[in-house]
């Protein structure tokens, strides 16, 4: 029996979190506008998000 | 293993924000021409020639003066400033001069401009570039780094937004059980 978590899910909840984060970084000045990091953040998010949730290291443990 | 997989991981999603934070120092003014402007407000002076970051109150009035090298005759300038974004957007074009075919026959102005920005921008660091093309073949270009004092009210929205999607992540990431 796999384990796994919600890839669909977590990539959407990842691409706003890396989105978030780019605002955050952005709107308290520690990077400017024309940053790559602006646009990259939330694809990375993205991936980030369906890897971990195809890898799912929380809640193995039952 | 498990635990030193997961801090390889985090080490490099931190490092990989930091090399992508990080951005070269803005460029100065070129190719003969001044400008500067004092903040009235503040007091404080800006000479385009030597500032590359420049920390601006949200409203206010700047008296401003700028020449350009060549003989006041009258000639077809062209130039333009433009607002940096991130890619895909790029540039964007916020002001020009002899793009609509108009000819010049001043080499310095000067004027006292009132400005008013919308809070929701305040904090943001913009790239303003411009350049100005005169038909002797003098090209003047210059940047600098404009940041508005204070703090948007979006920053904090943005911020509980982050937490809330840490908290979803969190959820979403959490092993269940799948039969084959």
């Amino acid at each position: 029996m796999n384990r796994r978590g919600r890839p669909v899910l977590a990539a959407i909840c990842g691409f706003f979190l890396g989105l978030f984060i780019a605002l955050d970084l952005m709107f308290f000045g520690a990077v400017r506008l024309d940053n790559i990091a602006i646009t990259v953040l939330p694809i990375v998010g993205l991936l980030a998000g369906a890897g971990l949730a195809i890898w799912a290291p929380l809640g193995r443990r039952q | 293993m498990r635990w030193v997989m997961r801090c390889a991981g985090a080490s490099l999603l931190s490092g990989l924000v930091v090399v992508l934070a990080a951005t070269p120092a803005g460029a100065k003014l070129s190719g003969g021409c001044t400008a500067s402007g004092t903040q009235l407000q503040t007091g404080k002076s800006y000479d385009a020639v030597t500032t590359n970051f420049a920390k601006i109150p949200r409203a206010g009035d700047v008296k401003w003066k700028g020449s350009v090298p060549v003989p006041a005759t009258k000639r077809r300038a062209i130039g333009e400033v433009q607002v940096k974004f991130p890619w895909p957007v790029g540039d964007v074009e916020i002001g020009n001069w002899g793009k609509d075919g108009k000819s010049t026959g001043s080499n310095a102005n000067a004027g006292t401009y009132h400005y008013d920005f919308p809070n929701v921008i305040a904090g943001i660091k913009v790239l303003v570039h411009g350049r100005d093309q005169e038909p002797g073949g003098v090209l003047c270009q210059g940047s600098v780094v404009a940041q508005i004092e204070g703090t948007s009210p979006l920053a904090w929205a943005s911020l509980a937004l982050t937490v809330v999607m840490v908290l979803n992540l969190s959820l979403t990431i959490r092993a269940k059980k799948v039969t084959p």
